[in-house]
């Protein structure tokens, strides 16, 4: 910290300086910190965790800035580290602080400096060796992401400042950088440079500082709702891309997921500058970027510094006495390749595994020679063109406008491999480009178009004469506090105000429907599928580039499902491939699940059927089956004991099976229901159904199953999928006729049920947190239900009404159904059968009836 | 002959309106104007200013030397160039 910085800092505040103006600054910075708290918490972003660091910043920043300075870097250590032990508990922040202390004392001991480097070395083999768990670590497991975050780059960033001198160091200033308070919520932490850290201490009007944190923090939040709403209505997995469109969308929209990283960033520095830190930015307007250089300078902009200081420079000093283009050239290929090999690197510290995946080597790889060849143009001295007539702005602005979309296009293009499983799987995307129609060509129009006008406007400075130095004269203005102030108070009022409920009463249903599920941090449809298949299917590999689905991951205990599934899960050999094993119990997670002698969870019941009872068989999934709540708590069970309560002789008979789709559904339903003298069926069918079917499928045709029936070997057959294909790529392939097959199986169901005198009754049942904006695809179902030919669809979207997800969901890690969801469930299933017994009294349905106004009451 | 620090920054102001800024306002760039805080050097600039200020001045700079505390200013420069001219006798 300088001596001016500090001068800067103390002359705002010294006591002779608390003017009135001062202090109603002050408050104002305490009023808008609080506000953001509010709407963190209101809005649900970020952490828990990080929202109890945010509210301590809101406590703890009036005594923070009254402290005199030199106790100002003490004090947020100290509360850096109390964080730590308040998040992470005693014994874990004790072997995470004790660690950290370790490695800085390394770099401080009174030897050698190589001698200090070859012993963090050895220190930082050993922990690879435990890392790897070729040892076993006395300390927890958990502590390794965060310890990873804190020093995996910063320690070589301070490292290199320590042996060149570069920059102050002392006690609380190691600590502070180490230990800063938001990275314990943070495995993926923006790599902060030491001496940026230092210099920008303080260096400014602390108000300024504040503020600027404070509008960060701001722009954090807005980032990430627009992620979260990228994430739950835009991105199209690689196995629903239909079309050119669908290709476009899903670039573009896998691309824009990293507003998550580039939010958090903001959020992260934001709040550091409540302490001080006037640390620069760290992404820049990256999807205006109009080279490749310019997107590497845009896009994580600590990394790329960090890269420079510690690669790039290096080398090309050394390098230069070849020429300066190819020192150049050649700094960057290198500079490349280690930014590869750091993020296998990081991958090992914060996963315990290296990454080496073949799309992640080619990206690295054709982004590295794309920005070479972007920086051997510009190394070349040639004049940047000064417009001089109104033509030759136009030019440069239609210039401007081509490169940004052609940057762009490029970069989502690779970004779309980068992010696919494996390179056989993005090939597969790819043949959906043969497909073209008018919505592709006008998506593509209108994404091109706002970013081609965004481009020109932003970069102003670059064709229009003096539009740089108005900017830069601007930008040296005197700081208008109360302007940012107000706009900081408006913004995070109105983003508050849009969570309250009372507020969303006013508004149209759609809007409050989308802003219900942005300010649920769950899963979208496509995920949640992932994670409820996963149930027996042992081990997923969690997307790298999915945080939403890893968190909801890492949250869940290690093994979560696996003893059940080895109780209560019998694998077959034909192709309904499993089903609930017979007379089995066990007691998991606190609930007890039972099977009777038949592999129903249900108590036991003679095949036939007694006397004056009408039975009724339901067929579904886990969610049906009871996955998550004890015997007594399935919503079959209570509605068959409240029916029964009323004097009405009724037997619902629960053949749900965890895991299940429609064609095992169909498949149950001829070999084992039919023998039970059911007057009804009940097929309870969810949102993500098509994708359940694809993903049994293709599990079917990966384990090298006979496919024993004859209309999917057909499919199969007309997908051109052969035994050695890539998983990924049967996947996307079957995906094609995901429609075809699900109304097979429904009319499969439905003709069982007619064939065999059953009346048969198809539900669409809702997933727990999750809305869309559209309800295409629960209409589609609708449509291929009726089309089957069932004697009621009914659609119980509204069963859920007024309940909040976390009300509803078996445990934060588990969207499942629990007693409460069931409850509700029960009461829904007991209204159909009463009112399907009314409508039989009264005379039969007719097929495809709808009969969801009546049952949704 | 040693050149003043002002003659610096007028040497090095002149160089950077003709290489990365041409066609401004020779006002618009002061002494204060931060230069790769504000985007007006990045790396690929930076390096051919360090060049620059090497061939004139006859001075050399270190890979660690490329930071903000050294090159952010034209005021910053000048007095890294009298620093290092200084170190060199």
């Amino acid at each position: 910290m300088s001596a001016a910085s500090i001068s800067k800092a103390e002359a705002a505040q010294s006591s002779g300086n608390w003017t009135k103006e001062n202090l109603l600054k002050f408050g104002a910075v305490a009023l808008q910190v609080v506000l953001v708290y509010v709407m963190f918490k209101a809005v649900r972003l970020e952490s828990e965790a990080f929202r109890q660091i945010l509210l301590t910043t809101a406590v703890v920043f009036p005594i923070h800035h009254l402290l005199p300075l030199r106790f100002r870097l003490p004090f947020f250590v100290l509360v850096s580290l109390g964080t730590i032990v308040s998040i992470m508990g005693v014994v874990s922040s004790a072997w995470l602080i004790g660690m950290g202390l370790i490695l800085i004392g390394l770099c401080h001991v009174p030897l050698p400096i190589n001698v200090r480097l070859g012993s963090m070395l050895l220190v930082v083999a050993i922990l690879a060796v435990f890392r790897a768990d070729w040892i076993t670590a006395p300390w927890p497991s958990t502590i390794w992401p965060i310890l990873g975050a804190m020093f995996m780059f910063r320690m070589i960033g301070y490292l290199y400042d320590l042996v060149h001198k570069s920059a102050p160091f002392s006690f609380w200033r190691s600590l502070a950088y180490f230990f800063m308070i938001p990275n314990i919520c943070y495995p993926l932490f923006p790599v902060v440079d030491y001496q940026t850290y230092c210099r920008t201490y303080y260096n400014e009007d602390p108000y300024k500082i504040y503020q600027t944190g404070v509008k960060w923090l701001i722009r954090g939040a807005i980032q990430l709702v627009i992620y979260r709403f990228i994430y739950k209505f835009m991105i199209v997995g690689p196995a629903e891309i239909e079309g050119a469109s669908g290709f476009f969308q899903h670039m573009v929209a896998t691309f824009l997921l990293y507003l998550q990283v580039s939010g958090m960033f903001h959020t992260i520095i934001g709040l550091l500058h409540l302490f001080g830190f006037n640390l620069p930015e760290t992404n820049h307007h990256y999807v205006l970027a109009s080279s490749f250089t310019d997107f590497w300078r845009r896009i994580n902009i600590y990394w790329k510094d960090f890269m420079m200081k510690v690669f790039f420079y290096p080398l090309f000093f050394r390098l230069r006495k070849l020429g300066a283009t190819q020192g150049m050239i050649l700094a960057t290929l290198i500079a490349f390749f280690a930014t590869w090999l750091l993020h296998a690197y990081q991958w090992y510290w914060l996963r315990g595994a290296f990454l080496f995946t073949v799309p992640d080597i080619i990206f690295w790889l054709v982004l590295g020679v794309l920005v070479t060849v972007s920086v051997w143009n510009e190394s070349r001295s040639k004049k940047k063109i000064v417009p001089k007539t109104t033509a030759e702005s136009a030019k440069l602005a239609a210039i401007l406008a081509g490169k940004t979309v052609a940057t762009f296009m490029t970069i989502t293009f690779l970004w779309s491999l980068w992010t696919a499983d494996s390179v056989a799987e993005w090939q597969a995307t790819l043949l959906q480009l043969r497909r073209w129609d008018g919505e592709a060509v006008m998506k593509i129009v209108l994404v091109l178009g706002v970013l081609s006008a965004a481009a020109i406007v932003v970069g102003r400075d670059q064709w229009m004469v003096g539009a740089a130095a108005k900017q830069r004269a601007a930008k040296m203005k005197p700081f208008n506090f109360w302007q940012g102030a107000g706009t900081n108070v408006a913004t995070s009022i109105f983003m508050t105000a849009m969570a309250v409920s009372q507020v969303q009463s006013y508004m149209n249903p759609t809007l409050v429907a989308v802003l219900d599920a942005i300010e649920h941090p769950s899963l979208n449809a496509r995920d949640a599928a992932v994670l409820q298949r996963g149930y027996y299917e042992g081990l997923i590999q969690v997307d790298r580039f999915n945080a939403e689905l890893q968190a909801m991951y890492n949250k869940r205990p290690k093994g979560y499902f696996v003893e059940w599934s080895a109780a209560m899960i019998a694998k077959r050999d034909d192709f309904l491939g499993v089903e609930l094993t017979p007379s089995a119990t066990i007691t998991y997670e606190g609930a007890k699940y039972t099977t009777n002698e038949w592999g129903m969870r249900d108590k036991s019941y003679p095949k036939e059927k007694p006397a004056g009872v009408r039975r009724v068989g339901l067929i579904g999934s886990s969610h049906i089956m009871g996955w998550g709540v004890s015997d007594d708590q399935v919503c079959e069970v209570l509605a068959e004991d409240r029916l029964n309560a009323e004097g009405l002789h009724y037997e619902l008979l629960n053949f749900a099976v965890a895991g299940y789709n429609s064609i095992q559904m169909a498949l149950r339903l001829e070999q084992k229901m039919l023998d039970f003298q059911l007057d009804d069926v009940y097929l309870f069918c969810h949102r993500t159904e098509k994708q359940w079917i694809i993903t049994y499928l293709v599990e079917q045709v990966m384990s090298g199953k006979e496919i024993t029936e004859p209309f999917i070997r057909e499919i199969v057959e007309k997908a051109g999928i052969t035994p050695d294909m890539n998983e990924a790529v049967v996947k996307i392939r079957l995906s094609a006729y995901g429609t075809e097959l699900l109304k097979w199986s429904l009319k499969r169901s439905a003709d069982a049920c007619r064939a065999n005198g059953m009346r048969s009754v198809w539900i669409f049942t809702p997933d727990i947190g999750r809305v869309s904006t559209s309800t295409r695809d629960i209409d589609e179902l609708k449509e291929c239900a009726k089309e089957a030919g069932y004697d009621q669809v009914l659609d119980i979207s509204d069963v859920f009404k007024g309940h909040t997800e976390k009300e509803l969901m078996v445990s934060e890690y588990d969207d499942h159904s629990n007693a409460l969801a069931h409850s509700l469930l029960a009461d829904r299933i007991y209204q159909i059968v009463k009112s399907n017994g009314a409508t039989i009294a009264g005379g039969a349905a007719a097929p495809g009836e709808t009969a969801a106004a009546t049952i949704a009451q | 002959m040693s050149e003043s620090t002002q003659d610096i920054q007028a040497t090095v102001k002149e160089y950077l309106l003709e290489a990365f800024l041409p066609g401004e306002d020779p006002d618009s760039l002061a002494e204060d104007t931060p230069l790769i805080s504000g985007g007006i050097l990045d790396s690929i600039s930076t390096v051919k200013l360090v060049t620059f200020l090497e061939e004139k001045y006859g001075v050399e700079f270190q890979a660690h030397e490329i930071s903000s505390d050294n090159l952010e200013t034209l005021a910053d420069i000048a007095n890294t160039i009298q620093t290092k001219r200084a170190a060199k006798g």
